[in-house]
C-alpha cells in the first residue's frame, strides 16, 4: 500500500520529464510539480470554505486557479511541452496574486500568494529566468499602483501595504536566489559527476569491445596456426613440448606426450649437438633461422628450413619459444636438379662452337642482353663482360659496317615477333673479318620479347661454298667439253676409220688376182675389226647421247613397244619369244622402254646355243611399281659376273666369237636407274638368264602443251 | 643422173671422194662429177670465181653432194649462204655424211636440203645408196 501510493507519487513528481529532458530540470520539475500539488490541494481547499463561507468571488478565483493548475498538470503529463505547461502555471499564479492585490482576497490574507512567486520563478527557471518573472511582477504592480493613483482601478491594498509586501518580497527573492545559485552548483557538480560516470562507462564499454575484438582476432590466429602448412610447435624454455599443429604431426607423427615422453624437441634433430645448440638458444629466449634436418619418429630424415622465435610475457621475460618448421626436402630436390640442369646446360654450352645469345626486348623494343654464352669470347677475341654490359656493342662495333644494314632488318623483325636468320660478318679483335649465321627464335609474352639466338661462325662454310661453286663451274665445263668430244668422236673417228675399211676393201677387190688366200683372210680381218670399232664409237655415242638427252615423259603402251621391238629384231626362227600376259601402259620415256627391250632381248638371242630357244616376257605389279622380266633359256651367267655384265666393254664372251661392244646392258642399268629403277639378274649357267627391271608407278606424264610442240603443232 | 648433169661433191676427204667416183663407176654413172674441198670453194665454184671461170671445165652443177663436216667453211655455214642466193637456191643440194647428230640433221632441212644421207660404214652400202640416188634422180625433174 505505502509502496504504491510512493510509486503513484514518483510517477507524478516525474510528469513532463522524457528520458531527453535535461537532466538539470529534473529537480525543478519534481519541485515544481509537489509545489504545484501543494496550491492545487490549497487553492480547492481555500476556494470550497471561501464559496462556503460566502465570500463568493476570492473563492470562485480560488478555484479557477486551482483548476487551471490541473489542467496545467494535464498538459505536463500528456504533452511533454515542460515551459510551456511551466510558463502557463506560472503566469496563472501571476494574474492570481494581480486579482488579489484588486480584491483583497478574504480578510486579505491572499496576498500571500504573492511569497509563492519568488520560488517558483527561481526554482523553476534558474537565476535568469527568475530574475525576469520577478521583473515582470514588480512592474505589474507597481502598474496597478500607477493606476490607481489615475483612478482607473481601486486597488484592495494602499500604497504603504503594498511597499512593505514589495520589500518583504525582495528580501524573500534574495533568499531564494541565493537557494537557487546553491542548488544550480550543486547540480552542475552532479552534473559534471554524471557526465564523468558515462564518460567512464563508455571506456569501459570501448575496452570491452577491444577485448572482444582481440579475443577474434587470437581466435583467428590460433586457427590460422592449426591450418598453416607449416609445422608450429610452442616449447618451453625447459625443452617440454607445449602445443603443436596439424602439420606438425603430420611431419613428425608425434603427439605432444608422446614427444615428451621421446625427450622433448631436442631430440627432433638429427644431429645432436644441433638438437642441444637450439635448446641453448631456446633457454636464453633467442631467436634462430636456418635449414637444419629433422629425424621423424620412424627414424627417415627430413630436411627443413626452421625459425625460432622467442615468446615473451608483458614484463619482457622468456616464457617459451615458438619453432616453425618447412619442409624442404622438395625444395632441395628440385634445386639440386635445377643446379645439376644448368650444369649440363652449361657444359653443352661450352661443348659447341657456337654462340649462343638470349635477347629481352621491352614493349619499347629497347634490348638487353639477358644471357651470353662465353663462347663470344672465342668467336670475337673480346671479354664476354663487354657483351652482357652493353648490347650495342656487338650491333654497332662488331658487325661489319657493310652488313650493319642487314643486321639491322634482323632486329626489326625480332621487335615484330618474327624468327630470323642473318648471315653477316663481323670483326674479330685481332682485326680479322669472319662471316656469321646469326638466326633467332622469338617468344612473345606480356608484350616482352625474348630473342633465343646462335651465331656460328661459318667462315668455313663460306670457302666451302666457294670450293662448290667452282668444282661445279668446272664439272659444268668438263661435261660441256665430254659432249663435244662425243661429237668429235662421231665424225673424227668414224670418218677414218670408214676409209680404212673401204680401202681394205677395194685393195681386195683390185688386187685380187695378186694376193694369195692367206692375203685375202688378212684383208677379212681387217674389215672385221673396223666395223667393231665402229660399233664400240656407236656404243660410246649412244651411252654419252643417254645423259644429253632430255626424255619425253608418256603414256607408253609397253605391251605394244615390246611386241614392235620383237618385230624389229626379227628373232630366227629356233627361237620363240613370248609375251606371257598383257603388259600394262606406264609413263616412261618410250624411245628409251624400247631401248632397254631392244637390248635386253637381243642379247637373250644372241646369247641362245639351245636348239629350241625360249624367251618370255612379263610384268608384276608391286607396292609402288611394276616389275618387268625377261627369261631365257639361253648361255646363262656365272654368278660371280653378275655385276660385270653391267661395266661399260665389259663382255663375257670372246668378241670373235660373239661380236658385242658390251655396252647393251650399260646403257640398260643407266635408264632403268634414272627413272629410279633397279634391275636384277638371275641365271644358272647352261640353263638360261633372268633379267627383273622395276618401273616406279609414280613418274608423272610431261604437260600436255609441251606434247604438242613436238608433234609440230603451234 | 637426169641428162648427164654435171654433179658437184662438195668433201674434203680423200676416201670419201674416192667411195663416191668408185660408187659412180660401180653404179655406171656418167654425170660429171666436179669436186671442191670445202664450202668456201664450192661457193667460189658456183660464182665462177678465180680458178672456176671456165664454164666448159666447171660446168653449173644440177645436183649438189654435200659433207657437212669441212675445215674452213662447213656444209651447215654453206648452206645457210647458198640458200639466202635467190639462183643457188633452186640446186637441190643432198647431205653425205657420216654425223648422226640430231643438230645436224634439223638444221639441214631447216635450210631446205633436198635429202640427207647418212654414209654407210661398208662400201656394198654406199654403193646402193648411190644406186638408189641415180635412180631418184633420173626419176625426178630438175629446176
Amino acid at each position: 500500500m505505502v509502496t504504491q501510493i510512493k510509486n503513484i507519487w514518483n510517477d507524478f513528481v516525474s510528469s513532463g520529464l522524457g528520458e531527453e529532458v535535461d537532466r538539470i530540470y529534473l529537480r525543478r520539475i519534481k519541485f515544481a510539480n509537489a509545489l504545484s500539488f501543494w496550491g492545487i490541494l490549497t487553492l480547492l481547499g481555500f476556494g470550497t470554505v471561501r464559496m462556503i463561507s460566502g465570500d463568493h468571488l476570492i473563492g470562485l478565483a480560488d478555484l479557477a486557479v486551482g483548476g487551471f493548475m490541473i489542467l496545467n498538470l494535464i498538459v505536463l503529463r500528456f504533452s511533454k511541452k515542460v515551459m510551456l505547461a511551466s510558463s502557463l502555471g506560472t503566469g496563472c499564479l501571476l494574474i492570481l496574486i494581480l486579482f488579489l492585490f484588486i480584491t483583497g482576497g478574504a480578510d486579505r490574507t491572499g496576498i500571500y500568494w504573492i511569497y509563492f512567486f519568488p520560488v517558483v520563478s527561481f526554482f523553476l527557471y534558474g537565476i535568469r529566468g527568475g530574475f525576469i518573472w520577478m521583473g515582470i511582477l514588480y512592474i505589474s504592480i507597481l502598474g496597478l499602483q500607477v493606476a490607481s493613483w489615475g483612478r482607473v482601478i481601486s486597488l484592495a491594498y494602499d500604497f504603504g501595504t503594498t511597499i512593505q509586501v514589495l520589500a518583504s518580497l525582495l528580501m524573500e527573492s534574495a533568499l531564494v536566489c541565493y537557494y537557487a545559485k546553491v542548488m544550480e552548483n550543486e547540480e552542475k557538480v552532479v552534473e559534471a559527476n554524471n557526465l564523468k560516470l558515462r564518460e567512464t562507462s563508455q571506456i569501459m564499454q570501448n575496452e570491452m569491445a577491444q577485448r572482444q575484438k582481440a579475443e577474434d582476432e587470437l581466435l583467428r590466429i590460433s586457427q590460422a596456426v592449426r591450418s598453416s602448412s607449416d609445422a608450429i610447435a610452442i616449447e618451453d624454455i625447459d625443452g617440454t613440448h607445449l602445443y603443436h599443429n596439424k602439420a606438425f604431426y603430420n611431419l613428425f607423427n608425434f603427439s605432444v606426450s608422446g614427444l615428451n615422453a621421446y625427450g622433448g624437441f631436442a631430440q627432433l634433430f638429427s644431429d645432436p649437438t644441433a638438437g642441444k645448440t637450439i635448446q641453448e638458444i631456446v633457454k636464453r629466449g633467442g631467436s634462430w633461422t636456418g635449414e637444419v634436418e629433422v629425424r621423424r619418429k620412424d627414424s627417415s630424415t627430413v630436411q627443413t628450413y626452421l625459425r625460432i622465435n622467442a615468446i615473451k610475457d608483458h614484463a619482457g621475460s622468456t616464457i617459451g619459444s615458438v619453432f616453425i618448421y618447412t619442409d624442404v626436402s622438395e625444395k632441395k630436390k628440385w634445386e639440386n636438379a635445377l643446379v645439376s640442369s644448368e650444369e649440363r646446360f652449361r657444359k653443352v654450352i661450352a661443348s659447341i662452337s657456337d654462340h649462343i645469345y638470349m635477347t629481352n626486348y621491352s614493349s619499347e623494343g629497347i634490348p638487353t642482353n639477358a644471357y651470353v654464352s662465353p663462347n663470344v669470347e672465342k668467336l670475337t677475341g673480346y671479354p664476354h663482360s663487354r657483351f652482357l654490359e652493353d648490347w650495342g656493342f656487338w650491333a654497332n662495333d662488331l658487325i661489319h659496317p657493310e652488313d650493319r644494314a642487314a643486321a639491322r632488318v634482323q632486329v626489326e623483325n625480332f621487335k615484330k615477333g618474327w624468327d630470323s636468320q642473318v648471315e653477316y660478318r663481323i670483326t674479330r679483335n685481332d682485326g680479322e673479318s669472319i662471316w656469321v649465321r646469326d638466326s633467332g627464335r622469338v617468344e612473345k609474352q606480356n608484350g616482352n620479347i625474348t630473342v633465343y639466338g646462335v651465331v656460328s661462325d661459318i667462315s668455313a662454310n663460306k670457302y666451302q661454298e666457294e670450293i662448290k661453286e667452282s668444282l661445279l663451274q668446272e664439272l659444268k665445263k668438263a661435261n660441256r667439253e665430254l659432249a663435244e668430244f662425243a661429237y668429235i668422236v662421231s665424225h673424227d673417228l668414224k670418218a677414218p676409220l670408214r676409209a680404212i675399211s673401204s680401202l681394205a676393201q677395194w685393195l681386195g677387190e683390185d688386187y685380187k688376182d695378186a694376193l694369195d688366200k692367206e692375203g685375202q683372210e688378212k684383208i677379212d680381218l681387217l674389215l672385221g675389226r673396223a666395223k667393231r670399232m665402229h660399233n664400240l664409237i656407236e656404243g660410246v655415242l649412244a651411252y654419252s647421247r643417254l645423259g644429253r638427252m632430255k626424255p619425253t615423259m608418256s603414256r607408253v603402251d609397253s605391251h605394244e613397244e615390246t611386241r614392235q621391238v620383237i618385230d624389229l629384231l626379227s628373232p630366227p626362227g629356233h627361237i620363240k619369244i613370248s609375251i606371257a600376259e598383257k603388259l600394262p601402259v606406264i609413263i616412261y620415256d618410250r624411245i628409251q622402254f624400247n631401248q632397254i627391250m631392244q637390248n635386253l632381248i637381243s642379247n637373250a638371242i644372241k646369247y641362245n646355243d639351245k636348239d629350241c630357244g625360249q624367251i618370255n616376257i612379263s610384268c608384276r605389279q608391286s607396292e609402288g611399281y611394276w616389275e618387268y622380266l625377261v627369261s631365257d633359256n639361253g648361255l646363262g651367267i656365272e654368278e660371280q659376273h653378275f655385276d660385270r655384265i653391267f661395266k661399260i666393254f665389259q663382255s663375257l664372251k670372246s668378241r670373235d666369237e660373239f661380236e658385242s661392244t658390251g655396252i647393251g646392258l650399260t646403257i640398260v642399268k643407266k635408264i632403268v636407274e634414272y627413272y629410279g629403277g633397279t634391275i636384277k639378274l638371275a641365271s644358272q649357267p647352261g640353263r638360261g638368264s633372268e633379267f627383273r627391271f622395276t618401273v616406279p608407278g609414280n613418274l608423272q606424264p610431261e604437260p600436255e602443251e609441251s606434247g604438242k610442240q613436238l608433234l609440230g603443232g603451234q | 643422173m637426169r641428162d648427164n648433169i654435171p654433179v658437184l661433191l662438195v668433201d674434203d676427204d680423200q676416201v670419201d671422194i674416192m667411195t663416191v667416183q668408185r660408187a659412180f663407176k660401180v653404179n655406171n654413172i656418167s654425170n660429171p662429177l666436179n669436186i671442191v674441198g670445202n664450202g668456201r670453194e664450192a661457193l667460189d665454184y658456183l660464182k665462177q670465181d678465180g680458178k672456176y671461170k671456165n664454164p666448159k671445165i666447171s660446168p653449173r652443177p644440177g645436183i649438189i653432194l654435200l659433207d657437212l663436216n669441212m675445215p674452213i667453211m662447213n656444209g651447215i655455214e654453206f648452206l645457210k649462204i647458198a640458200k639466202a642466193n635467190k639462183e643457188l637456191k633452186k640446186i637441190p643440194m643432198i647431205v653425205l655424211t657420216t654425223s648422226k647428230e640430231e643438230n645436224d640433221r634439223v638444221e639441214s632441212f631447216n635450210l631446205s636440203v633436198a635429202g640427207y644421207i647418212i654414209k654407210p660404214v661398208e662400201f656394198e652400202k654406199f654403193v646402193e645408196a648411190v644406186r638408189v640416188l641415180n635412180l631418184y634422180w633420173t626419176l625426178s625433174e630438175l629446176p
